[in-house]
């Protein structure tokens, strides 16, 4: 059932110009990688560190969670513009499966991102003539550990999302919890426990190019898979109480 | 208790302090029209919200083919089609395209979107965006969409609620055509005019209270007209003719012309002075807004 819920959720994204969302957060981040004057000075360095070091930064930190919040939103607002809601909740499923299916949507489309980011920047650095081999294993894991570490987020966001009518309120809602991350991984203290930071610290990668590091996986896997829960179980309870 | 496909025992709905549906028990049999009629903000979406599982009652129970709404939600809502207040749709997709996403998800062949769409005589909109559409049309599409996986039961708000008179009578016939077919049919109104030219039984709903639940026809044994008769002698004037007293005025209920004619003849040769001789017509509209202004001054 979840599955077929799956595709309707992706039919009704029809219209929808899904592919330019998807694609705008790692083209503005080759972008901003571009018109880095510092990017060419970096010659001591490794070529594709230097490349993730400055890419990572504003993508993992700002643009795939805004982006994140903005999909969240979008599987949502065609749900209050007319009584979505109201005719998805009279069909023979539940609840949880109607929320579990946006959900996994989500998931898949942030997924989608992360791949077409990886590709961006493979081309930046070809294009670049990197002489050095493109390290597929370090990208295959910051790819995937970013986007786990996005799951938090699409938890809170897609209940923000179901919640509030407006897409301005939870658009709202998701820039005010990723501004603070710019802070946050400046705190050693704090900085590992804000969930909108997880991504940044998934997708940092350090001299030694062994992706995943900067925080101990347990205290990420505690961080983010805590947060995910929590932030799931809250938005099914809310969604399965709610008078529609 | 098993002779019903729907029935509801005190279902009551608080919003806050407020009683918007307070120990409704409705109780309604297998292929018929039910007409839940009722002026506005007298609970009737409220109460079809629940029956549907939109809403969680506040106490009591509902029961839809001999099952507890609460517990086989699914299994019910599979043989059900609604359309509850407004239309609802996504305006970014087609008429065909929002039937579509329910196709998918209720599992039938896609021929029968083109079926639904004919049946409400939409299909020269089929590939238009619903957006565009008149509120008559997103009415209709409503219909469709609720009839999509032929259920065994259709409940329907209001559902003539901004449609022109053509579009009201059209979609009388269809209402009618599918209770032929063996659909039972709940069908909300507001305009006791609309309920009385299609429902077989009649559910009445004032102050969230269900004030009256029979038969059409017992609502129309209610509703005689008699024959007033005022005179200068109350007393005589019923040994002549018959009837009852109601303060200085003599009422009859069997009366054809004939009959008036002899009465006054009857009256005069007795020298009894006739003042007034009116019929009074006790209409449907009349009984029912009675009913009504009892129950919202209890
Ligand atoms: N979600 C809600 N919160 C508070 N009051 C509500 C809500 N929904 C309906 N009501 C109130 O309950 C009463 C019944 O509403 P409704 O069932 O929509 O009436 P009807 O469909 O018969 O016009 C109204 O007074 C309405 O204002
Ligand atoms: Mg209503």
């Amino acid at each position: 059932m979840i599955g077929t819920l799956i595709k309707a959720e992706w039919y009704k994204l029809k219209h929808h110009h899904i592919y330019a969302i998807l694609i705008i957060g790692p083209l503005l981040t080759l972008l901003i990688g571009m018109l880095n004057p510092m990017m060419g000075d970096m010659g001591a360095y490794h070529p594709w560190l230097s490349l993730f070091l400055f890419m990572n930064l504003p993508y993992a930190l700002l643009f795939l969670p805004l982006i994140t919040g903005v999909i969240a939103c979008i599987i949502c607002r065609y749900e209050h513009q007319a009584g979505g809601w109201k005719q998805w909740a009279t069909l023979p499923v539940t609840r949880t499966q109607i929320y579990v299916s946006k959900l996994i949507l989500i998931a898949l489309l942030v997924l989608i991102i992360q791949m077409i980011y990886g590709l961006v920047i493979f081309i930046a650095g070809t294009v670049k003539g990197f002489d050095v081999v493109f390290p597929y294993w370090t990208v295959g894991k910051f790819i995937i550990g970013g986007w786990l570490a996005t799951f938090p987020m699409i938890a809170l966001q897609l209940w923000a999302a179901m919640h509030w009518r407006s897409f301005a309120v939870a658009f709202t809602i998701n820039v005010v919890f990723t501004l603070p991350s710019i802070l946050a991984i400046n705190s050693e203290r704090f900085g590992p426990f804000y969930p909108w930071a997880q991504p940044f610290f998934a997708m940092y990668v350090d001299e030694s190019m062994s992706g995943m590091l900067f925080i101990p996986i347990s205290q990420m896997l505690l961080v983010t898979g805590g947060s995910f829960i929590v932030f799931l179980v809250l938005g099914i309870a809310t969604f399965k109480q709610k008078a529609i | 208790m098993m002779t019903y496909i729907v029935q509801t025992t005190n279902l009551t709905k608080q919003f806050d302090k407020y009683a918007a549906v307070t120990n409704v028990d409705l109780k309604i049999k297998e292929g018929e029209i039910y007409g839940f009629l009722g002026p506005n903000g007298a609970g009737k979406s409220t109460t079809i919200r629940m029956l549907l599982g939109l809403m969680k009652p506040t106490r009591g129970q509902v029961t839809i083919f001999n099952q507890d709404l609460h517990k086989h939600r699914q299994t019910i809502l599979r043989q059900v089609g609604s359309l509850v207040e407004n239309p609802s749709y996504y305006p970014h997709l087609t008429a065909k395209e929002n039937l579509e996403v329910l196709r998918m998800v209720l599992d039938v062949p896609k021929a029968r979107i083109m079926e639904v769409l004919e049946m409400v005589r939409l299909t020269h909109v089929a590939n238009k965006k619903v957006k565009g559409f008149s509120l008559g049309m997103k009415q209709r599409l409503g219909i469709a969409q609720a009839l999509l996986h032929q259920p065994r039961l259709l409940i329907l708000d209001e559902p003539t609620n901004g449609l022109d008179p053509e579009g009201i009578i059209e979609i009388r016939q269809l209402i009618k055509k599918l209770a032929e077919q063996g659909i039972t049919i709940i069908i909300s109104s507001h305009l006791l005019s609309e309920i009385d030219q299609i429902a077989t039984t009649i559910g009445i709903i004032a102050k969230g209270k269900l004030i009256y639940q029979d038969s059409i026809s017992a609502m129309h044994a209610l509703a005689k007209n008699r024959l007033g008769i005022r005179t200068n002698d109350v007393n005589q004037t019923q040994q002549i003719i018959g009837g009852e007293v109601e303060g200085d005025v003599v009422y009859c209920t069997k009366y054809n012309n004939r009959q008036v004619a002899t009465y006054i003849a009857q009256l005069v040769t007795a020298n009894i002075d006739v003042y007034r001789v009116e019929e009074e017509k006790h209409s449907l509209e009349a009984i029912f807004l009675q009913m009504i202004e009892e129950a919202e001054h209890k």
